[in-house]
């Protein structure tokens, strides 16, 4: 079984294991390429990974003749890890599923009890929580806090994440940004969750209001704009000319996934239409491939005052002939914490 | 290889399963191991449901290698 599988996707020219220095030399000496693609003289990622010892190897084992041909691959490099097969899709939706089912856990009373448990509790929650799954993460989990009274602390222009000893309050609204490995693939998730108040059976409509605003902001991107052979520029410009026609103040940051979190291939942000590279072939948005489509707007609040409330969103798509498609549906309500 | 392959995950799971929090007896129980390895309480049931592995036995590597294999 397991012979005939790696058969079928990769060549083995040799039915015995030799030494890879012979192999090396023997496909060089079969095929005799013009041109040696490597993963080095790229800007980013795998494009550039190749290390310097392995370099020496095969520059030393296919001599300076063939050490002239080797060029950089960065274009075969991005567009064989943004290409995503249809016998993929199956587990990225597994996984994304299990990223949805242990955030909701973490946003409930399961593991929130207002006035007690702290950001830091949580994030141990969502630890626990993967290494009983069997699961692992790629980034630590973050979380943010809002709530009406004080001030809005920001990082980097976007909301701030909360300090470690943060206790959940009455009222608050909390954000996770989580993720999970799973066979090869990462998620990336961002939802939200609002902690009832005293006599409350939901969140106020201010608040709802502002999560119906990023709503219609992925409406934009995904089912307005985004197709695929467009540039992360345009599409990025054109959703938030929709914005700024609407009186929604919106920020955009998605980016490709898929092998990895941050992925190489082309991202829909706000440094896309500044990018030189952006109307190269390789730079435009593939059929198929994996977005994790991360955006916020913020909207005043009557209910507080009239502060702007951040609702950030953060959701895997793959793309079709007609826009993006989530693997789970969205997030239209605030998970209640009661 | 697979052998191979699943004593290296093995090994690597009983490193990161010793480098766990000590207080935490249950969570040392290296992945592999047919003993309940992950600490029920924080068992998602979503999650468990969807994932490929058994409920009662912890991932088995090699169930993954050939998962991505075929």
């Amino acid at each position: 079984m397991l012979r005939r599988s790696l058969t079928r996707f990769f060549d083995a020219p040799f039915s015995e294991p030799r030494p890879p220095a012979a192999t090396l030399r023997a496909l060089h000496e079969q095929y005799r390429p013009k041109s040696i693609g490597l993963g080095i003289r790229g800007t980013r990622g795998q494009t550039r990974s190749l290390t310097h010892d392995t370099y020496r190897f095969l520059a030393e084992t296919l001599g300076p003749a063939a050490e002239s041909t080797f060029v950089g691959a960065a274009n075969l490099v991005q567009e064989y890890l943004d290409t995503r097969l249809p016998d993929e899709m199956e587990h990225y939706r597994t996984a994304v599923a299990v990223t949805e089912a242990i955030v909701k856990r973490a946003l409930s009373n399961a593991v929130i009890t207002p006035e007690k448990t702290t950001v830091g509790d949580v994030r141990r929650a969502l630890y626990d929580m993967l290494w009983a799954a069997g699961v692992r993460t790629w980034f630590q989990p973050d979380l943010r806090v809002q709530r009406a009274s004080g001030d809005v602390a920001t990082s980097r222009g976007f909301l701030a994440v909360a300090p470690e000893a943060t206790v959940i309050q009455r009222g608050d609204v909390v954000h996770i940004d989580f993720g999970i490995s799973y066979m090869g693939f990462d998620t990336d998730w961002q939802k939200m969750a609002y902690v009832l108040k005293a006599g409350e059976r939901d969140a106020p409509a201010g608040l709802k209001t502002a999560m119906a605003n990023t709503n219609a902001l992925q409406d934009a991107l995904m089912k307005s704009h985004a197709r695929p052979g467009m540039s992360g520029g345009a599409v990025f410009t054109a959703t938030m000319a929709d914005m700024k026609a609407r009186g929604i103040e919106a920020m955009i940051y998605s980016h490709p996934i898929g092998n990895q979190g941050h992925g190489l291939g082309t991202s829909i942000d706000f440094r896309s239409p500044l990018r030189s590279d952006t109307l190269a072939q390789n730079a435009r948005l593939r059929a198929g491939s994996y977005q994790s489509i991360e955006l916020n707007t913020a909207t005043p609040v009557a209910e507080w005052g009239g502060k702007k409330v951040f609702v950030m969103f953060e959701d895997d798509a793959h793309l079709t002939e007609s826009g993006y498609v989530f693997f789970r549906p969205r997030q239209e309500r605030f998970y209640l914490i009661r | 290889m697979i052998r191979a392959v699943t004593i290296c995950l093995t090994l690597a799971a009983t490193v990161s399963a010793a480098n766990a929090p000590a207080q935490d007896a249950a969570r040392r129980t290296p992945i592999g191991s047919a003993s309940a390895a992950r600490p029920s309480s924080m068992r998602v049931p979503e999650a468990d449901a969807l994932l490929p592995w058994s409920e009662h036995v912890a991932p088995k590597p090699h169930s993954l290698l050939r998962c991505a294999i075929q």
